[in-house]
């Protein structure tokens, strides 16, 4: 992912929250650069390795670092918001010295089966976006989306941004059970349950893969980008069967 | 160690201090609730401060141990018996093959600790530390807070709420987060905000108007309103209290909160 050029001084605001943790924010909206300014933040400071740094959680516009009350006071001079700026104006100089410097991601392929009994939203949404079911399908396959975070529930990756033609709204009230792999849109977001769990995204199709598992934990990480392309009923049935027959 | 549950508990599990380093993928961080009651018996032991212990809610579980060990009962008074005799809690209980230990009848406080050792402890805790917990578990009503990204959004009236107003504890309390019961509370004007990461002792505001404050088991990100963070040595206070406990906010800083954490843990590790 390019870092934007024009973008060498940063817009971080930086807000302590409580005493053991720092939240650093952007501009606060969905958007791919801010995301992606948002991810080369956190590299870098986790390419520090700083001990008094326990948990690194970014989010569209914004990353939050918990520490160590004890270990941090090893660290700070004069304020904690002082060392936060640091990190900042840090940043910035590294930004300036490495010129649109590229931030490695994986890109992962994700087969959906967008048939009508998995997808059980796709017949109203074509009526809703007066577009027929099969554009749906080209529209979400088309584009690639970036993971802007995970959180909801371990593994869940929030990814963006839905082509605007087919961007619909939540379920007012949740689904009592949306089942593990759905693939579901939310506004401008794309996502995949990676558990039955309740939910209110509007459920377009399912994804054989197994999306979290306590043993090689989350298949997307932050900042990743990924695509989906469609599968038959029955190629779901057979990849389904392999990859249980995996773990 | 083998302990044979006789009789299961309600909410009974083991606890660490928690699995920090995977929120980036939304994993939760977990661990014990009342961090001031598991160190206590682990020090009581000699055990490192951060080793996994029972967390036991009431009606509790009923062990049976099949070895000699030694035991520290701390946080919540349930009325501990072993083989039906009352036995005291912040002090190291010799524990024989065989020996049953129960809990009868909750007294004060939501959770009990019990730390677990195979050797009895060479040093004596000393009485001020215990006291010392003892005063920050139970003693005030008061949980002290910094304020939040949304606390500015907040209506005047909202604040004048927070600040002067009694809240109370409610049956919607879990790992998860502690919803309290108060005054209707908004923000100047409806606003939607993006999910940020949240903390140990957030405190959101729920579309009910009324606040949720985050617990161990918390989500990693959230996009309710933040109205500020509970500070990590008053969360235990909240860990322990029942149905109906009254709360008082109360305004604090960076530094206090800091000091406070340090002090306490200074004790703990002297």
């Amino acid at each position: 992912m390019k870092i934007n050029e024009n973008d060498k001084k940063s817009s971080w605001q930086i807000h302590l929250l409580g005493d053991h943790a720092i939240l650093f924010s952007l501009q606060e909206k969905i958007d791919a650069t801010i995301n992606a300014e948002v991810h080369a933040f956190n590299h870098f400071i986790q390419s520090k390795k700083i001990n008094a740094f326990k948990d690194f959680i970014p989010s569209y516009h914004s990353l939050t670092i918990v520490y160590d009350i004890i270990e941090i006071q090893k660290l700070i001079k004069n304020n904690l918001i002082d060392l936060a700026q640091n990190f900042i104006d840090e940043f910035d100089h590294f930004k300036k010295e490495n010129n649109a410097y590229s931030l490695k991601s994986k890109h992962i392929k994700v087969p959906v089966c967008y048939d009508l009994s998995f997808g059980i939203d796709l017949e109203k949404m074509s009526k809703e976006k007066n577009c027929s079911v099969k554009e749906i399908i080209e529209i979400h396959t088309s584009k690639t989306y970036q993971v802007f975070c995970i959180g909801f529930m371990p593994g869940f990756a929030y990814m963006g941004k839905v082509d605007e033609s087919i961007q619909v709204a939540r379920h007012p009230k949740p689904r009592a059970l949306v089942h593990a792999g759905s693939v579901g849109i939310a506004g401008a977001q794309t996502g995949i349950y990676p558990k039955d769990a309740p939910g209110g995204w509007q459920i377009i199709g399912r994804t054989p893969f197994q999306i979290f598992d306590p043993i090689n934990l989350a298949l997307f990480a932050p900042n990743d980008s990924v695509s989906f392309y469609p599968i038959y009923l029955d190629e779901f049935n057979s990849l389904k069967k392999e990859i249980n027959h995996e773990h | 160690m083998n302990i044979k549950i006789i009789k299961k508990g309600i909410a009974d599990s083991l606890q660490n201090a928690g699995n920090y380093g995977h929120q980036d993928l939304g994993i939760q961080v977990g661990g014990y609730m009342d961090f001031l009651s598991a160190q206590l018996a682990n020090k009581i032991l000699g055990n490192n401060l951060d080793n996994t212990v029972y967390e036991i809610h009431f009606p509790s579980s009923h062990f049976e141990f099949d070895e000699a060990v030694f035991i520290a009962i701390t946080g919540a008074n349930f009325i501990p018996v072993l083989n039906e005799k009352s036995i005291p809690m912040h002090v190291p209980i010799e524990i024989k093959k065989g020996d049953v230990l129960q809990f009868l009848k909750p007294m004060q406080g939501r959770i009990t600790y019990m730390a677990i050792s195979k050797y009895g402890p060479t040093v004596k805790v000393k009485e001020a530390l215990i006291e010392q917990v003892a005063t920050l578990l139970f003693k005030p009503t008061t949980l002290r807070f910094i304020p939040g990204p949304a606390w500015n959004d907040l209506t005047a009236a909202s604040i004048q709420h927070i600040m002067e107003t009694t809240f109370h504890t409610t049956l919607q309390s879990n790992r998860m987060g502690f919803q309290l019961e108060g005054p209707m509370l908004q923000t100047i004007e409806p606003k939607s905000y993006l999910s940020v990461g949240v903390t140990r002792g957030t405190m959101q505001l729920l579309p009910n108007g009324q606040i949720i404050i985050l617990m161990a088991d918390h989500q990693t990100i959230g996009g309710y309103p933040n109205l500020g963070q509970i500070i990590l040595v008053d969360l235990p206070r909240l860990a322990q209290m029942v149905h109906q406990m009254p709360i008082h906010f109360r305004l604090c800083n960076l530094s206090t909160a800091h000091e406070q954490y340090q002090f306490i843990q200074t004790q703990f590790t002297s």
